[in-house]
């Protein structure tokens, strides 16, 4: 019992992660509609950037980690700004492939930045576990679990409630109807693009702690983050969240019940029945196709 | 039998070279096939490379198949594979199918590190060499000619007016879903064939030579040529193949250079009147490069071999934002001989 409560721990700390980079997504699909395939890397740089702050220019911990996510921030901006605005008329293969690029491009930079070699980040709350009942839990999993609720919160609020968050959501409905009732569709979505990458920069040092990521981290991240968003439903941040915990709990228990070998295809087969049997995810709506 | 002959005037460096080619010009336009003419998007390519190098590799190492036989049952497996995946995921609209293939080729890659018979994260070897000069360019322009005569039939037509309006083409009677899976199975069964065509070359394989960055490049190959035609990705097969040759020595780095910066200039000012402004920018990018070539020297010898991914991602950026139709675009090539002229 105690064996299976820990992998349950287990699983709940990886799904806070694919969580926190689920939230990145449902964003930028709530704002845009486009799928951003350069998230998982933006995580990365995040991390990767927090690490040289804090273990090369001596920051302490917590303006490295704040620091590092503004960084990120700028970085989507960047992205946005070169790359997604000037294929706003274009059809969306060419943004899908345009942001496949960019996804590239962000990966090989890492690689020449910081080598090939994944860097540790320090744990926010120290190393020291909890222990209830003989399960070990890291403070860091309590922390990645509470900002995984409350980014979910915040987000939930900020598009039912907000007049931004509305606006986000009718650009992506509609871009000419949302001109028209005077929104900026560009300011929109360099916002939308700004706020989804700051979520990726702080999914980043949130997992740094966690699993040291390393250049090529990105691309398997990005891919469990979007099963996760898919599972729940990709416009709905409540899927987001309850699909990161549901991938993370499936994955681990597959991987210490089933077959190790296979952890990553868990949650890929996963995404594909999803995907095939019902697009629109278990909250969702509207349809993938 | 043309390879012996062959091998009294090149080197057998460069017959390699020639032979990788053919194989990368199967698997881009077969890709071209779903992305370009039936205008769903597949960037799982590797996925189905990985299934015909495998079964066909397989086959001639260990229960001595002959290879012919090999490639055949490799092209075959990867076929069914690509129906399998195709029924499902066709339904799905262009980023969730994106995003499907990808997944889908993920998983064969994780399937063939842990599958021992193929030897696992090891990879599978000692194949022979059985992918020459002859077999490879008879098999590259056998599976052109079969493309070719596909896109120009009413079924290549079908798939043309499927992917400009779905809706429409349903209207005027074209089974949609038959047509799209029957695209996704011509296209995987010839990334087979390249697959098998691959391992026999290489003569060994690992399953981190389908990855990600595979499918990537036999993506880029059909964008930088242009989709939904098969000489554009032909030729984007061809230069994705010889580029990376090109740029591992420092004379071949800077004639790599020389082209694309005249190609550049040409594609930016077709118009006659701009041949002021044509001649200037030439000069001073040519002057650039000069500079670069005298005082770059060792920056770009040590920098370029992992320069590689950034030059291909880069290309892709730009490429969709510069020239979204490809080099050459969806042109109206034929074989003169072959074909009358266009209806």
């Amino acid at each position: 019992m105690t064996e299976f409560l820990q992998y349950l721990i287990a699983g709940i700390t990886a799904g806070a992660v694919y969580s926190l980079v689920a939230i990145g997504f449902t964003l930028i699909f709530n704002a845009t509609g486009v799928i951003n395939f350069a998230h998982g890397e933006l995580v990365v740089f995040g991390a990767l950037t927090a690490h040289t702050l804090h273990y090369q220019l001596h920051l302490p911990l917590f303006f490295s980690s704040i620091l590092a996510v503004s960084l990120s921030g700028l970085l989507g901006l960047l992205l946005e700004k070169l790359v997604v605005s000037p294929l706003k008329n274009s059809p969306a293969l060419n943004l899908i492939i345009a942001t496949i690029g960019a996804s590239l491009f962000l990966r090989a930079t890492a690689m020449l930045i910081w080598g090939k070699e994944p860097l540790p980040y320090p744990h926010f709350f120290g190393e020291q576990p909890f222990i209830f009942f003989g399960i070990r839990i890291m403070p860091q999993t309590i922390w990645n679990l509470f900002s995984a609720f409350f980014l979910f919160a915040i987000l939930a609020i900020f598009f039912k409630h907000t007049l931004i968050g509305k606006s986000m959501r009718a650009t992506s409905l509609n871009r000419e109807a949302a001109l028209l009732m005077g929104i900026n569709p560009e300011k929109t979505v360099e916002l939308s693009f700004f706020l989804s990458a700051l979520l990726a920069g702080l999914a980043g040092v949130s997992i740094a702690p966690l699993a040291m990521l390393g250049y090529g981290s990105g691309a398997i991240l990005g891919l469990k983050g979007f099963a996760s968003a898919i599972l729940g439903g990709l416009e709905n941040p409540l899927g987001a969240l309850t699909g990161g915990l549901c991938l993370g709990i499936l994955e681990s228990l597959g991987s210490a019940y089933l077959s190790s070998g296979f952890k990553d295809a868990i949650a890929l087969i996963i995404m594909l029945l999803i995907l095939f049997f019902k697009p629109s995810g278990i909250f969702g709506k509207r349809g993938g196709n | 039998m043309i390879e012996s002959f062959l091998l009294n005037y090149v080197s057998s460096y460069y017959l390699e070279i020639v032979i990788l080619m053919g194989i990368f010009i199967i698997a881009a336009i077969s890709l071209d096939i779903i992305n370009g003419y039936a205008g769903q998007f597949s960037i799982g390519h590797a996925g189905f490379m990985a299934v015909g190098a495998y079964t066909a590799a397989f086959l001639t190492v260990h229960r001595q198949v002959p290879f012919f036989l090999s490639l055949l049952a490799g092209a075959l497996a990867s076929c069914l594979a690509g129906i399998a995946v195709g029924f499902p995921a066709l339904r799905l609209r262009g980023d969730y199918l994106a995003i499907a293939t990808l997944g889908f080729a993920e998983i064969i890659r994780i399937f063939f590190v842990n599958f021992e018979p193929t030897g696992g994260a090891r990879g599978l070897a000692g194949i022979a060499r059985y992918s020459t000069f002859d077999w490879v360019w008879f098999l590259t322009v056998l599976s052109f000619l079969v493309l070719y005569f596909f896109t120009r039939s009413s079924f290549g037509r079908s798939l043309k007016a499927l992917r400009e309006d779905e809706t429409a083409a349903a209207c005027i009677g074209i089974p949609t879903t038959r047509y799209k899976v029957l695209a996704f199975a011509i296209s995987s069964f010839f990334a087979g064939l390249s697959g098998g065509l691959f391992a026999h070359s290489l003569l060994f394989i690992d399953p981190s030579s389908f990855g990600l960055l595979r499918s990537i490049e036999v993506l880029l190959m059909i964008v930088l040529g242009g989709m939904g035609n098969l000489w554009g990705a032909a030729f984007g097969g061809a230069v994705l193949t010889i580029l990376p040759e090109t740029l591992r020595d420092y004379s071949g780095i800077m004639g790599t250079l020389a082209v694309v910066l005249t190609l550049g200039f040409v594609l930016a000012y077709p118009e006659t009147k701009d041949r002021f402004r044509f001649f200037l920018t030439s000069f001073l990018g040519f002057a650039a490069l000069f500079l670069l070539g005298y005082f770059g020297r060792n920056f770009i010898l040590i920098y370029v071999s992992q320069m590689r991914m950034i030059v291909y991602s880069a290309l892709l950026i730009i490429m969709m934002i510069f020239r979204p139709q490809g080099l050459i675009g969806e042109a109206k090539f034929r074989l003169p001989f072959l074909v009358k002229k266009d209806e």
